[in-house]
């Protein structure tokens, strides 16, 4: 350290710089270890000089350090990684609740509901599979009618179908609840066929080029009820 | 030797060293840690001993400091200025040693006394639980070995930094009672102290080394 660095410093702890210089002299401080060394032992061997004949407690060397890590912890911010994760999955049990809610205030139990949909209509235009391009540009993905799920529709409550088919169609960021382009195509053609020779499905197939999370639903059946 | 400023005089220089404290702790509510480091490493002695008074365990009184600097970390946001920084400091550390001592379920060695007298409390060297054996033998190591670099230094550093820590004068009455310019008393001090601490730097070292 040189006589300059050495006088600026004596004067800054005795608070003898003026405004400019201070503020340089605070930020060398800041930046520069062998000066902030030597700070902390101007200040160490000051106190023991005046106190030392008394018998002292001496900090530890890395007193100091460990404030500063205990400063740091306690101000970290929560991973953003972590905290996007939960924030989507909050939003998207959100929804999941409100269509749910929907669903049961509109349909309510079957064959109750004027806007019920009659049992015997069995298969809905649900079985769109709209594409949906991930924007990282990674896999192509179809969301799987719910029809798909375990082995084919329950004839016992359409209403149970339809928010069960909402709720699985809800995609969520970073649950692999969607199937793959292949796979959804094969089921898609094979229950196309088996659908449309139950009921006479109007099965129509079509992309969402670049749509994200919750998709369009039209509710239709083969004898026209809305 | 006579140590006016050890009996807990406030050497004048710190007054104004207020003015630097200041501007560390501005920094500080901008949002530059660093700043505070610089307040922690000035400080830590000072409010490790007030501590000390209160909580006599060595490794306790090393906890409640630390944990008296981060509250003043939250705090200082709230920092306007109306006392002198250390003041301000003083009185969270010794707040935090109280609480420390009330939660412990301990009754608080000295009542009513506030930071001040705390560091000038006459009696406390009869309370702390770390003059044992080995607190005293170091207290009197560290003695020797101050006393002994002191002796050792050029007359002129040896002067100049009695004057400032022992007898609590400013840098300015050095100047006029060396009959120099405060820039070499300032030079001549940090010189002294400088080869203080190499003296003392392998006690320092074998104090850390037995914690």
């Amino acid at each position: 350290m040189n006589d300059e660095t050495q006088d600026r410093l004596m004067a800054f702890m005795d608070g003898a710089l003026d405004g400019i210089a201070a503020q340089r002299m605070a930020t060398r401080l800041q930046t520069e270890k062998e000066l902030r060394d030597s700070w902390e032992s101007q200040h160490r061997i000051a106190f023991l000089l005046q106190h030392g004949h008394q018998g002292v407690l001496l900090p530890s060397a890395s007193f100091a350090d460990r404030v500063q890590q205990a400063i740091a912890v306690e101000l970290a911010p929560e991973p953003v990684a972590r905290a996007g994760r939960f924030r989507w999955i909050g939003i998207s049990s959100a929804a999941a609740v409100a269509v749910l809610s929907a669903s049961v205030v509109l349909f309510g139990p079957t064959g109750t509901s004027p806007r019920a949909i009659p049992a015997q209509a069995g298969t809905f235009s649900a079985l769109r599979t709209p594409a949906i391009m991930l924007p990282q540009g990674g896999d192509r993905f179809i969301l799987r009618p719910v029809r798909l799920f375990g082995g084919g529709p329950s004839r016992s409550s359409e209403a149970d179908l339809l928010i069960q088919r909402d709720i699985q169609r809800i995609w969520v960021p970073g649950q692999r609840r969607l199937l793959s382009a292949g796979q959804a195509h094969r089921q898609q053609a094979q229950e196309t066929g088996s659908a449309a020779q139950a009921g006479g499905l109007l099965a129509v197939g079509y992309g969402y080029p670049s749509g994200l999370g919750l998709q369009q639903t039209g509710y239709g059946s083969a004898n026209g009820n809305p | 030797m006579k140590r006016t400023a050890g009996r807990g005089q406030q050497p004048k220089g710190e007054d104004s060293g207020a003015q630097s404290d200041l501007l560390l702790v501005q920094r500080v509510q901008k949002g530059e840690k660093q700043a505070f480091d610089l307040l922690v490493r000035k400080y830590q002695s000072r409010v490790l001993n007030l501590v000390g008074r209160f909580v006599r365990n060595p490794e306790e009184a090393e906890d409640v400091a630390q944990e008296a600097f981060i509250k003043a970390y939250r705090a200082l946001r709230s920092f306007r200025g109306d006392s002198a920084f250390y003041t301000w400091l003083y009185r969270i550390a010794v707040n935090s040693a109280k609480n420390h001592l009330a939660a412990q379920g301990r009754q608080v060695a000295t009542s009513d006394i506030d930071a001040q007298d705390a560091e000038q409390f006459e009696g406390a060297e009869r309370l702390r639980e770390y003059d044992t054996p080995e607190g005293i033998l170091l207290g009197k190591e560290i003695t020797r070995h101050m006393d002994g670099a002191l002796q050792a230094l050029p007359e002129d550093l040896r002067v100049a930094v009695t004057l400032r820590e022992l007898e609590g004068l400013s840098y300015d009455e050095i100047a006029q009672v060396m009959e120099c310019p405060v820039g070499t008393v300032r030079s001549r001090i940090f010189r002294a102290r400088e080869a203080i601490a190499k003296v003392l730097a392998p006690l320092l070292e074998q104090v850390d080394h037995e914690r």
